[in-house]
């Protein structure tokens, strides 16, 4: 635990060197113009979708980028004759990137909230960034240990992007009909895209069902463990050894 | 008493249901506390294989390896506050700074060597606060050494620990070794560089095609090995001579008493070989190839 808390504070630390935490930054910021010259009306209704956003895709990516840079310097097979058990290595990096994701949705929400009057559930807002960052870096992972290099990630990345999570953003924006829903929901970029609205009290916003929702979460808990026990921890492991 | 214990060990590689390529094919060796150990052999032969299932990087293996007396397999992440390793290759995050890097892998550990005085030894450190991207590779395995010492192990694994390194910082690594050595530390060194062996080791094993093939202390595998004659170059009437005398009963050789004694010598050489020549012989590979 005491290690673990250490190891988190220096992939802070690491991150913000290596420019990932000022790039994630820079984003947000970006996000933040952009609503502001979008005006309340507008912006709330996309708000939930640039959260979505950086909780789904920017966590794969930042967690790719980080990945790649440990490979490329060699600096995974050291952290393995370390004290530190390879669960907590890959808690750590998981909780890194929510951490990045939360600070980007959280920062984004609180500027529509002070200065477009835009009301946000702030609870369910943390909640369902961090149910969904984890599931996509848990994924963002899994990609990146069977990428050859950083191009093949990127490749694997958008492969993802198309088939996982371009259907649930066009679910939401109402451009599939709502029957797909049953299918949709086996995608772990689902929850971020239908739900994200409802934290946001965006009128007009997709109706989910109670049974939808509790199966979501519960299908969702379930993704990430089955990734990390048969995908995440062995191959980890074995990237580690073999690099 | 011996630190480890390793025990018809051996180890395959390959997947489920595929065919298997078997690395280490049942070696048995042990390294005593205090001693520095050199596992010695062609590439792909084994010996990072072995490193890697001592240093608990590779489960999975047949056989036993004792540490302490107790089977490395039982041990959890706490025999990792023990050990140290130094990589052949260079292991850092490159857009920190050397202490940053050693600061980052220090927290890790319980117990904490003193950073500062390392880099002094290894002559980072006026360089400590600068990236390690910047660098040079010798810079790079120096810092590399330095990492594996962070946490005051007990004992030490290393591979190919002087690789890159000029004769001045090789002969500086080379230095703190035996120091290590001299203050009750134990050190498996793997390595082709016979000069190291040579500077360094107490006993060597020497592996190939996952097999131990022969495992001695330098001095008794030179005695065995080498020619047990002497050579002596003189200079006689102005031309350069050369005579080989059987090293057996050399005092009471009149011929070789009498060169000594007459001719103007120039060199005299035993038939001691090298370690390197020794491998090469042995494992039929030339280690600089």
């Amino acid at each position: 635990m005491r290690n673990g808390i250490t190891l988190f504070k220096s992939e802070m630390s690491r991150l913000y060197k290596y420019k990932i935490l000022t790039i994630s930054l820079a984003v947000s910021l970006l996000w933040m113009a952009l609503l502001y010259f979008l005006g309340a009306d507008t912006a709330r209704s996309f708000v939930g979708l640039f959260v979505a956003i950086d909780a789904t895709i920017m966590s794969m990516l930042m967690i790719g980028a980080s990945l790649y840079y440990e490979r490329q310097e060699n600096t995974l097979k050291p952290m393995l004759v370390t004290p530190l058990p390879i669960a907590t290595m890959i808690i750590v990096k998981v909780m890194t990137t929510v951490y990045v994701a939360l600070q980007s949705g959280v920062l984004v929400s609180l500027f529509v909230y002070f200065f477009l009057d835009i009301e946000v559930q702030f609870i369910p807002l943390v909640l369902l960034i961090s149910l969904v960052a984890t599931i996509h870096a848990m994924i963002g992972i899994v990609l990146s240990l069977r990428a050859k290099d950083f191009t093949g990630y990127l490749v694997a990345l958008i492969s993802y992007a198309f088939i996982f999570t371009y259907p649930s953003l066009f679910l939401a924006l109402d451009i599939l009909p709502e029957f797909l829903e049953f299918i949709l929901v086996l995608s772990p970029s689902h929850g971020a895209f239908i739900y994200m609205d409802q934290v946001f009290f965006v009128e007009g916003a997709y109706e989910y069902t109670s049974f939808i929702f509790i199966f979501s979460v519960i299908y969702l808990i379930a993704v990430i463990t089955f990734l990390y026990i048969k995908w995440v921890r062995p191959r980890y492991s074995e990237l580690a050894v073999r690099e | 008493m011996a630190v480890f214990e390793v025990k018809d060990l051996k180890y395959q590689y390959g997947k489920k249901g595929k065919p298997k390529k078997e690395a280490i094919k049942g070696i048995s060796f042990s390294i005593k506390e205090g001693e520095i150990f050199g596992l010695l052999g062609p590439s792909g032969a084994g010996k990072s294989t072995t490193q890697k299932i001592m240093t608990k990087l590779l489960p999975g293996y047949q056989g036993s390896v004792l540490y302490q007396g107790k089977e490395l397999s039982t041990y959890g992440s706490d025999f990792f506050e023990s050990v140290g390793v130094g990589f052949e290759l260079p292991v850092h995050f490159l857009k920190l700074t050397g202490l940053e890097n050693m600061k980052f892998f220090q927290n890790l550990y319980q117990s904490k060597a003193e950073i500062e005085p390392l880099l002094k030894k290894v002559g980072l450190f006026e360089d400590k606060d600068k990236q390690v991207g910047e660098y040079s590779k010798g810079m790079k395995m120096r810092l590399n050494f330095v990492r594996a010492l962070l946490n005051n192990p007990s004992f030490l694994f290393l591979d190919e620990v002087t690789n890159g390194l000029d004769p001045t910082n090789a002969k500086i690594l080379k230095d703190m070794i035996l120091a290590f050595k001299n203050q009750g530390g134990t050190v498996l060194l793997t390595t082709h560089l016979m000069g190291d062996v040579e500077a360094l080791c107490d006993q060597v094993a020497f592996i190939k095609d996952g097999l131990i093939i022969e495992s001695e202390t330098p001095r008794n595998l030179k005695l065995k090995y080498g020619e047990r004659h002497v050579i002596v170059e003189y200079q006689n009437k102005k031309s350069l001579k050369k005579e080989t005398f059987e090293l057996d009963g050399l005092g009471s050789n009149q011929a070789f008493l009498s060169v000594l004694q007459k001719e103007n010598i120039e060199t005299i050489h035993s038939g001691e070989t090298s370690l390197e020549d020794i491998f090469i012989k042995i494992t039929g590979d030339d280690p600089h190839a």
